[in-house]
């Protein structure tokens, strides 16, 4: 039993980082821009706020500086990708590459083989406790005593279905991505939605760098990430960029990345096979969508949607 | 009272001269028509009219005041709209969202004498202000429904709701009726005298003279980027407009010759053809026909019966469930569109921009899409450059089609001249069938008189022809036999040479009270 809860609890866990990638990136997604730098946002969230942190000590200003390199990163995705019509794939490929390199560079710099802040962060910052919830059989061990931002991605999930289907922004994102000559015969503006939604998907994403070095590591080192940018837009692409089933996927992924690692804490050696778990998941997974979209349809070659 | 009046207006694109010195007048509550040959300049002229486009020179007033549009924002603010020959629509919206698309109404709060807005869409408030204006305007729509389910005609509404909802007082509409059914365009020309009557002024740009003498006021005719006269439409004939854009005598309706081909040999067969939609509807329900050697078959029918999904059919876009298609005694049931041309079947689709024509390659590029494996423009593999930009000024030659710049991309042309390129294309490549959809959509009547001519013309050599039209004048006077195509079946048919209008109509709306009789097998 109590292993069954920990599977579940580490469920939580593993799935809070990757709904904020999805959440982020389904805004740019649904405005026909696929952000294939989730991964090199979220890598430079988590690098930018690990670094402050170690030097200041203070997460507070750790976590603003995450959110203005989100804000940076967005604008400079934006302005290649949007401004300059440059190809936003290869735009994203290189805030990916920019990120490890960045982070590499800076520990090569300090001398050290990760940026630890384990001092830094205290018992709260990593696992709030609920109290009477935590109390609930079964549901309170498993939700209690997860960070701050783990509890706000699953909110999160509800606020952007919210504001894609029932605010001004949320509609001109879809209203771009569906159809650009619509949107411009009415006057809106384009280019301000798509780098409104590219902004929102860097600072979700920063989130989740955050979230990842400082609340459930304590510490960077390059590859913390493990793809879980690329999950996210797995995801997306899983759930049509549709909030609710997009974070369904996530949090399907999220599942299969706990089971990786709590069985190849069982069972040993072959662990190493396990970890592919969650990326074998997604493969069938989208095959499966794939498939299955594929079907419905007579039609042949690419339609719009 | 002028509402409009241009000075001059003049617009280049590079070196070409679109717009030339235009002098322009529309009287208020009136509706003025502007005909022209395609390439002419009109679209240009209403797009710097919405805001769309700048002037290169020259001044508009309107209401005797001079304005400077940067977006169509500007021109909507001075009472100014227009619906596009495109539509301008989001498919996944409803009815009212598109409408209100771009103004939306927010919920508020009200505390004490304060009352906040909330960044929330009050979709209820929405859906009922749009379901008043419909019904205000008689438009028999349902303000909640999704656009892409709509017909073409109500689409079309939806895009007149739009500018009715933003209050402008004139309308401009670019070749309304180019897509519209001959049903819808009656309805259509109620809602022009409805928008008269409710004090609006109107521009029409239409390809169709008949429309123009039916519900204008005014006609100004444009040739070549110039105004060449105005006239007052109760004192002109369809004829003088005809001369005095074409510059010449136009025949309205070609001359055909009627032949008995019921002996010629079987070249076309489909049997018992079925296939569902995106949403699981039998939108082709167990058709068949035959078409024989140097035959005109036309299908006939209102817009949404079946004609596009049987279409995409035939051209190999979609997938049959059963039945056969088979083309000089080869089974080409569900093959893929090369290989349909490589059998030397060519098509004409519906949808030129979609379907036809790649918008963002150039015209060279166009002129030999689909057939550039061919050995004339192809070795090796390798694309002979010299070769098909000699194609392409032939063709452009040969087919009179009008292009700023030869080397420009297919974007750049106007809508009757894109459809020419499609047509020198398959042409050229001298099919053995020619499966032909709505070949004269949006085309002047030069134009028409030319291509209805090169079909009669490719039939004289023999080859076949599957028309598809909702232009029911176009299928009687091209056709040798007549389909009517009502539901996803073939409800009857009828012969070219005597067949009234009268009982198309009736077959149309799916009455029908004989049994075809000349149908084999
Ligand atoms: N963006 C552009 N760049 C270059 N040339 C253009 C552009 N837009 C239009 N033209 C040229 O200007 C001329 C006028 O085009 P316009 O679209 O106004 O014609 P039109 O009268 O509306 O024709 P149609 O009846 O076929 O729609 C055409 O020769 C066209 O090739
Ligand atoms: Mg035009």
């Amino acid at each position: 039993m109590d292993f069954i809860i920990k599977i579940f609890s580490d469920s939580l866990y593993f799935t809070g980082p990757i709904l904020l990638c999805t959440l982020g990136g389904l805004f740019a997604y649904k405005a026909n821009m696929i952000n294939i730098g989730l991964e090199g946002m979220m890598l430079f969230g988590g690098f930018i706020s690990a670094l402050i942190l170690f030097f200041t000590h203070s997460w507070i200003i750790a976590f603003i500086a995450a959110i203005l390199l989100a804000i940076l990163l967005g604008l400079l995705f934006s302005y290649f990708g949007v401004t300059k019509k440059a190809n936003f794939i290869i735009t994203g490929f290189a805030i990916n590459l920019l990120a490890i390199a960045v982070g590499k560079y800076v520990l090569a710099a300090l001398g050290s083989i990760d940026i630890n802040v384990i001092s830094d962060v205290t018992r709260q910052m990593a696992a709030i406790d609920l109290g009477i919830i935590g109390e609930i059989p079964v549901i309170g061990p498993i939700i209690n005593k997860q960070s701050f931002l783990t509890y706000f991605s699953f909110i999160l999930i509800f606020i952007c279905q919210f504001v894609l289907f029932n605010t001004k922004f949320g509609t001109y994102v879809r209203v771009v991505g569906e159809s650009e000559e619509a949107a411009k015969s009415i006057g809106i503006s384009i280019n301000k939605i798509k780098y409104l939604a590219v902004i929102i998907g860097a600072l979700l994403c920063a989130f989740a760098g955050y979230n990842v070095a400082i609340n459930q590591l304590a510490s960077y080192t390059p590859d913390i990430t493990a793809g879980t940018g690329f999950i996210a837009i797995a995801a997306i692409y899983c759930g049509a960029g549709n909030p609710k089933n997009s974070s369904l996927y996530a949090i399907l992924f999220g599942l299969s990345r706990s089971l990786a690692v709590n069985l190849s804490l069982r069972i040993g050696t072959i662990a190493g096979l396990l970890e592919m778990i969650p990326y074998i998941m997604i493969i069938i997974v989208l095959t499966v969508v794939g498939i299955i979209r594929k079907r419905k349809t007579l039609y042949r070659g690419f339609l719009h949607e | 009272m002028e509402i409009i009046k241009t000075i001059e207006l003049t617009r280049m694109f590079g070196d070409f001269i679109a717009n030339n010195q235009i002098d322009l007048t529309v009287e208020e509550n009136e509706i003025k028509a502007i005909v022209g040959e395609n390439g002419a300049g009109k679209s240009t002229l209403m797009n710097m009219l919405y805001g769309l486009l700048k002037p290169t020179a020259g001044e508009i007033y309107i209401r005797g005041e001079v304005v400077h549009f940067d977006s169509p924002n500007d021109a909507i603010k001075k009472g100014i709209g227009m619906v596009h020959q495109h539509f301008k629509l989001v498919p996944s919206l409803t009815i009212y969202e598109n409408v209100i698309l771009g103004i939306e109404v927010e919920r508020k709060i009200k505390l004490g004498k304060y009352s906040f807005s909330l960044p929330s869409i009050d979709h209820k408030y929405e859906a009922k202000a749009i379901q008043d204006l419909i019904d205000r305007f008689q438009f028999g729509l349902k303000s909640t429904d999704i656009v892409k389910n709509l017909s073409i005609g109500a689409k079309q509404k939806v895009e007149i709701l739009k500018m009715l909802y933003r209050n402008v007082d004139i309308v401009i509409f670019d070749e309304p009726t180019a897509v519209l059914t001959p049903q819808e365009i009656k309805a259509f020309f109620v809602t022009l005298k409805e928008l008269k009557k409710q004090g609006k002024s109107i521009i029409l740009i239409t390809h169709k003279l008949q429309e123009v003498m039916e519900v204008s006021d005014s006609v100004t005719v444009i040739k070549q980027g110039k105004v060449i006269g105005n006239r007052v439409t109760k004192e002109t004939s369809d004829k003088e407009l005809a001369r005095m854009m074409v510059g010449r005598e136009v025949l309205l309706n070609v001359e055909k010759k009627y032949q008995d081909y019921s002996k010629n040999e079987i070249v076309y067969e489909i049997k018992d053809l079925t296939t569902y939609n995106h949403d699981g509807i039998k939108v082709v329900n167990g058709i068949s026909f035959h078409l024989r050697k140097g035959e005109i078959l036309g299908i006939a029918g209102v817009e949404g019966n079946g004609q596009s999904e049987l279409l995409d059919l035939l051209t190999g876009l979609s997938q049959s469930i059963s039945g056969k298609i088979i083309f000089n005694g080869i089974d080409i049931t569900n093959k893929w569109p090369d290989e349909m041309r490589t059998q030397k079947i060519g098509f004409i689709p519906e949808d030129r921009y979609e379907q036809g024509l790649c918008l963002d390659m150039s015209i060279a590029e166009n002129m030999i899409a689909g057939h550039h494996g061919k050995k004339e423009v192809c070795k090796h593999g390798l694309l002979l450059t010299q070769k098909i930009n000699e194609k392409r000024d032939r063709l452009i030659k040969s087919n009179d089609i009008r292009v700023s710049d030869c080397e420009g991309n297919v974007s750049s042309l106007s809508g009757g001249n894109a459809q020419k390129i499609i047509l020198a294309r398959e042409f050229d490549a001298n099919p053995e069938l020619l499966i032909a959809a709505q070949p004269t959509r949006g085309v002047d009547i030069g134009a028409i008189e030319y291509i209805h001519k090169s079909l009669l013309n490719l039939q004289a050599q023999g080859k076949s022809i599957l028309l598809i039209s909702s232009e029911l004048s176009e299928i009687m006077s091209l056709a040798d036999r007549i389909a009517v195509i009502y539901k996803g079946q073939i409800i009857g048919e009828v012969n070219g040479i005597n067949a009234s209008r009268e009982e198309i109509g009736l077959l149309m709306a799916g009455i029908c009270e004989r049994k075809p009789e000349n149908e084999v097998r």
